[in-house]
């Protein structure tokens, strides 16, 4: 997996491609780390328009980051997952834990 | 047999008439390139050639061999217990864990079948994964560890599996599982989730996964 790292404002954006699953977890992890600890940054976007394989442990990963985020005072959006993606992260209820961002 | 080789592709109990077989491969990996081999894109990579004209299938493959192999792999041959995922750290710890005994891994295989059954009735991949570590407990792996059912820290593979395919089935030790998955949009009747009881899972439903609200 790709991961472009864009901060604008206190919006933080990670625009992921590809494969997210398993093997990403350290990479994800670092990308994110930096923008928990930004106090300027409050929102933490992932954007997933490209990622196009996806699995049961990035769930979990977003899970971690959703927690984390929840204890460093930020919030964290999911942006514009293609179909199946979103059919996965629906059938997860990540719709009840995730604010969901189309556009 | 769908097989010429029974041995070949012994990874199903069940068969099917030869002549709704399009297309079968089967794939045995040991101990030495499970260390290194990518086995879920190199399956993937082999239907994507197949199936060129699917761009969802390969998607919902994905999550389904993913699931299915790293299953086989992490609890099956690495005996890896999925309550390692329930710390705060516990994720990364997991995929730790995961990486050290893999390298140590010096026995074990794990067999992959994948084929495709096309008829006037039904088109479906049908995918079995067998490892020889004896299997996992996969009634344990049903969601657990969160306070709300879909915070759960692991079991959400499972569950996730179940609602994209037909039909599942482990069997008694769970070091063989089965999986029907429809192709083209068209809800599979195959003999396969029939005969074995499997069940047939709604798309949309986590009733009785464990996954659905409370």
């Amino acid at each position: 997996m790709e991961i472009k790292q864009i901060k604008a404002g206190n919006v933080a954006t990670l625009f992921l491609s590809g494969r997210f699953d398993f093997n990403s977890h350290r990479a994800f992890k670092e990308a994110y780390s930096l923008f928990l600890t930004d106090p300027e940054v409050k929102t933490l976007e992932i954007n997933l328009a490209s990622v196009v394989y996806l699995d049961s442990s990035a769930l979990g990963m977003l899970l971690m980051l959703r927690e984390r985020g929840e204890g460093a005072n930020k919030q964290v959006v999911l942006r514009n997952p293609n179909e199946i993606v979103a059919q996965i992260l629906d059938i997860a209820n990540f719709h009840k834990l995730f604010t969901i961002a189309t556009s | 047999m769908v097989s010429g080789n029974p041995n070949l592709c012994a990874v199903s109990q069940a068969d099917f008439p030869p002549e709704q077989v399009e297309w079968e491969f089967c794939l045995t990996l040991t101990a030495r390139q499970l260390k290194h081999t990518d086995a879920v894109a190199l399956l993937l990579h082999v239907v994507d050639q197949i199936e060129m004209d699917d761009n969802k299938l390969s998607a919902r493959l994905f999550m389904v061999l993913s699931e299915l192999v790293n299953n086989a792999l992490d609890h099956g041959l690495l005996k890896l217990d999925s309550a390692l995922k329930h710390s705060r750290q516990g994720f990364e710890h997991y995929f730790e864990e995961r990486a050290a005994r893999l390298a140590l891994l010096e026995q074990g295989e794990i067999r992959l079948r994948v084929c495709k059954l096309a008829g006037p009735a039904r088109q479906c991949l049908k995918i079995d994964v067998h490892d020889s570590g004896g299997g996992f407990n996969h009634a344990e792996m049903l969601p657990c560890g969160g306070g709300e059912a879909s915070m759960a820290r692991h079991g959400r593979g499972i569950a996730l599996v179940k609602s994209m395919s037909g039909a599942m089935r482990y069997n008694g030790t769970g070091s063989e599982v089965h999986v029907c998955l429809p192709v083209g949009g068209v809800p599979c009747n195959c003999p396969y989730g029939q005969e074995t009881g499997g069940g047939q899972f709604p798309s949309n439903a986590m009733a009785g996964t464990g996954l659905e609200n409370r």
